[in-house]
């Protein structure tokens, strides 16, 4: 070839994305010289962009750090990462749990390859960010309750439930927002810079509840915090820091306005005589998609129900999952890693032949097989009535409509 | 009639896989034919028989077994130049069946889109082949009956999920089969 890839790529790019393959994979520079048979200040140069790789270096390192080629020389858009962003403002608890950081690095990736595939396709996400909300006064709870009412107001949610959170702060914001599995203590992932815009990764092994509330919560980061990375833990203890107070007051004031609640509370008493059933409160936990324990509680402090009810269903054994069962809820269904905008991206570049199957399948973190799945999907072959007869037609999803 | 060696890449031997007559294609196929080490190392799903079923894994390892496959990966420092070089517009298993065919000389078996466009984009194009030739080829070389040659595109078309698009060798060749009477 006549202008080799590894000329064109700047080496600082290139040894910045191997140190972060080799702190992804928890290896040392010392135990990846050792590995490549090279001094630990040739890694270390070429880290630093001081050196130049070889091919022949490149399929070792990749091997090593059990990466593929292409992961580091694939990628034409050159971002700032945001693993660093983590480390410096969660320097304590990645101090003390080194695998959270690879929440960081899973939530970069796909950032990464989502930024990619706009520049394939040549379609960047539109952004529509509010200016920061300053989280500051005399009340918590006020400040939080007065930024939740503005954004429900610039979004025009009104103050009923909000049953399609993800596609609205991904349509109406332009949020990047993925779900894919994590540590069980994490809830999400928030960070934001200007190059890969806010993304939020949400622990997709929670259930459908507790995802759609730590949405909520890490979106009140972004509206708040927004420069600051951060790792939501379920842990008592951070839950008492004042940042993480505010975020949590935002998060029920945004899911579960006042006066929306108390509207359909009222209605349930008017509508029953002896007062709200505990299938009522399921049902409207539901509604709202949040656990049954965030309503009561949350009707709790509007004065709706009386102190210590949520406690005292503990005390009784309430099982909320074998409520929602017998309800016919489904409380955990299954969810999308990558939004549909991510996957429809990527079908796009595949049909048009800029990106190989291999490509797409790895684009989508599955298999050939599913990838081609998911690639047929966006071409249905659905049934229409025509003339009375239902009839098997192709639909093509991804078909441009020529508008104006 | 091919005289050269074959690489074959994953989106072919999927294909293959899902025929049910791997085995017997590749026999017809009377060259060498390699398959690289980055291809080799994928794990690889086809569609249950039942559609209700979960995917089963399969593997291409009984076929380098019976010595129907060798498995390859680049040598020297040309072939890694130009296995790092393409990897940065295909995948790395993609990248590598294509730096050995044009480093060897050899045929590229493919049914990938993009990976066909580069192959004959080069100063010097990579010859190509395809699942759709593949057994076109079987079925003429062991006469094999049409109802049959049915039963094994609509295999891949059920099993690995394939539709020959447009541009695709031998397209109209595979719809009309498909479309036939069984």
């Amino acid at each position: 070839m006549e202008n080799p890839i590894l000329d064109q790529i700047d080496p600082r790019v290139l040894g910045l994305r191997l140190q972060e393959a080799r702190r992804a994979a928890g290896l040392t520079q010392q135990a990846v010289a050792d590995q490549m048979e090279m001094a630990r200040t040739t890694v270390v140069a070429i880290e630093k962009g001081e050196r130049r790789v070889t091919p022949a270096e490149v399929i070792r390192f990749a091997n090593i750090f059990g990466r593929s080629v292409s992961d580091f020389v694939g990628r034409q858009t050159v971002t700032q990462g945001f693993v660093t962003q983590f480390r410096s403002s969660e320097r304590q608890v990645i101090e003390a749990h080194a695998e959270y950081e690879q929440v960081a690095f899973d939530l970069q990736r796909r950032s990464e390859d989502y930024v990619e595939l706009e520049r394939i396709v040549g379609a960047p996400l539109v952004r529509s960010y509010p200016p920061l909300y300053e989280a500051t006064g005399t009340s918590v709870v006020q400040v939080a309750s007065d930024i939740a009412a503005a954004e429900r107001n610039r979004l025009g949610l009104g103050d009923g439930p909000i049953g399609s959170l993800r596609e609205r702060l991904e349509a109406e914001v332009g949020l990047r927002i993925f779900y894919f599995p994590m540590p069980s203590k994490i809830a999400g992932v928030f960070a934001y810079n200007e190059d890969l815009g806010a993304c939020v990764g949400i622990n997709a092994k929670h259930p459908r509840d507790r995802r759609h509330w730590s949405l909520a919560h890490e979106y009140g980061h972004f509206l708040m915090h927004r420069y600051q990375a951060e790792i939501t833990i379920l842990e008592v203890r951070r839950r008492s820091a004042a940042k993480e107070r505010v975020t949590d007051s935002f998060t029920e004031n945004f899911l579960m306005p006042a006066a929306g609640l108390n509207r359909r509370f009222s209605e349930i008493h008017r509508a029953s005589p002896r007062g709200a059933t505990l299938s009522d409160i399921v049902s409207l936990a539901n509604l709202y998609r949040v656990s049954v324990q965030a309503l009561v509680l949350r009707l709790e402090t509007l004065h709706r129900l009386p102190p210590g009810t949520w406690d005292r269903l503990v005390t009784e054994g309430f099982e909320v999952q074998k409520a929602q069962r017998l309800l016919g809820i489904d409380g955990n269904p299954p969810v999308e890693d990558f939004p549909q905008r991510y996957i429809a991206l990527a079908i796009t570049a595949f049909r048009k032949g800029d990106l190989s199957e291999g490509q797409l399948a790895k684009y989508l973190h599955t298999d050939r097989l599913s990838a081609r799945s998911v690639a047929e999907s966006f071409q249905h072959r659905i049934h229409s009535e025509r003339d009375g007869d239902f009839q098997e037609i192709d639909m093509d999803l991804l078909q441009p409509l020529g508008s104006r | 009639m091919i005289n050269r060696p074959v690489t074959l890449d994953a989106s072919t031997l999927l294909n293959l896989l899902a025929t049910g007559e791997a085995e017997s294609i590749l026999r017809a196929l009377v060259v060498s034919k390699f398959v690289c080490s980055a291809v080799a190392g994928e794990v690889l799903y086809l569609r249950s028989t039942n559609p209700d079923d979960a995917p089963e894994q399969v593997s291409i390892d009984p076929l380098i077994e019976a010595g129907l496959l060798t498995a390859a990966k680049p040598e020297s420092p040309e072939e890694e130049a130009q296995f790092v070089d393409f990897a940065a517009t295909l995948d790395d298993g993609e990248a590598m069946s294509l730096a050995i065919c044009v480093c060897r000389g050899y045929v590229l078996a493919t049914d990938d889109r993009k990976a066909r466009r580069i192959a004959e984009a080069l100063s010097t194009p990579v010859p190509l082949l395809a699942t759709s030739e593949l057994v076109s080829q079987w079925a003429q070389k062991n006469s094999v009956v049409s109802t049959r040659i049915q039963e094994v595109l609509t295999a891949v078309d059920l099993r690995a999920r394939f539709h020959p698009w447009q541009g695709y060798p031998l397209r109209d060749w595979w719809l009309k089969i498909l479309q036939g009477p069984l």
